[in-house]
């Protein structure tokens, strides 16, 4: 098999209506999901898919991986579970997926699928 | 100052093993410790994570090809050990580097003689389908190193033994422990990991 594929990028999302803290975390894991499922083998990730995201207000912080379809992990920063709930309007994701077997194109388009249907669209 | 090199294919836990190992470490305040972050891609995420846990961590970016950003590794321990001289510099190295390898340049290259110990962990939910596409990689990976961590018991099943039988025919006599790192590591592991015996 030849070289991972790396794709790393970082990312703003703007939500045109305000977005609760419970639904965020549940709208990233779909994402993440949505990535892993395109790039998977067997059920597994022969990689790992990583994204950070960032409250930009006030520098609140969600770690997500995924190495395995049925298991989609996030470890929040302690700003995170304390943040208040006035809904959050904006986002930053830093984006890393290394993975085998899959071009640089296919990751590209199949992060931007997902980013599109789980937080862009919804 | 001691070195604990970890290694190990993308998402086996490295990162998850140190934040417990560092927390571990630090705790009886007696001791300390700075972490070198090998991360692939333009951002780093771990570097980050273990940041937040309140820790000194020191990123190195670079591609994937090990052999690139070792002589940035090598002048990141030196300048570590002349700076902050930590009790412990954990560096975790990217999932694709073979930490026997980088271990053989920091010994020949470091000029503090530190003691160096490589830790692989290896990700018992994924080994066989990584062993069927990703052979020579994952096979150096755990070839000439310390310890091994077989870890993600909790999810890996009843084919736990084969893949520590398997890990045992290419390590021979090195140490094999099973762990799980989603939950609370047990106090014997880490007095394992620190053993430079
Ligand atoms: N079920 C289970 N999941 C685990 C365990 N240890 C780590 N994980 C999960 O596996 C994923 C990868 O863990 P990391 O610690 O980030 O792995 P890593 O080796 O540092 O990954 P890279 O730095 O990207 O190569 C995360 O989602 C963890 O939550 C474990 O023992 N059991
Ligand atoms: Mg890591």
């Amino acid at each position: 098999m030849s070289d991972a594929t790396v794709f790393s990028q970082s990312r703003q999302i703007a939500f045109s209506t305000p977005a609760a803290m419970v639904d965020l975390e549940r709208l990233l894991k779909e994402f993440l999901l949505g990535v892993g499922e395109a790039l998977s083998y067997n059920g597994i990730i022969l990689g790992h898919i990583k994204v950070m995201a960032k409250i930009p207000a006030g520098g609140e912080l969600l770690f997500l991986s995924l190495t395995r379809l049925d298991q989609v992990d996030s470890k929040a920063s302690p700003a995170w579970n304390r943040a208040e709930d006035a809904g959050v309007d904006s986002l930053e994701l830093t984006i890393n997926v290394l993975v085998f077997g899959y071009s640089r194109k296919t990751v590209e388009t199949v992060v931007n699928t997902a980013l599109q249907r789980a937080l862009i669209q919804g | 100052m001691h070195i604990l090199l970890f290694g190990g294919f993308l998402g086996s836990g490295k990162t998850s093993v140190i934040l417990q190992l560092a927390k571990r470490i630090t705790a009886s305040g007696q001791e300390t410790v700075a972490i070198i972050e090998n991360e692939i891609g333009e951002d780093g995420i771990d570097d980050i994570l273990l940041s937040a846990g309140g820790f000194t961590v020191k990123p190195l970016f670079g591609g994937c090809v090990c052999c690139q950003i070792t002589s940035d590794l090598v002048s990141a321990v030196d300048e570590i050990s002349r700076t902050l001289n930590p009790d412990w510099l954990i560096i975790e190295m990217t999932g694709l580097a073979v930490p026997g390898n980088v271990a053989k340049l920091i010994r020949r290259y470091d000029a503090s003689g530190a003691k160096c110990k490589t830790i692989t962990i290896v990700d018992a939910g994924r080994w066989a389908e990584l062993k069927e596409v990703l052979e020579p990689l994952v096979v150096s990976q755990v070839q000439e190193s310390n310890l091994i961590i077989v870890n993600k018991a909790d999810i890996a099943g009843p084919d736990i033994e084969t893949t520590i039988a398997d890990v045992r025919t290419i390590v021979g006599q090195v140490t094999i422990l099973t762990a799980s790192a989603a939950g609370q590591l047990p106090p014997e592991l880490f007095e394992e990991v620190i053993n430079l015996e």
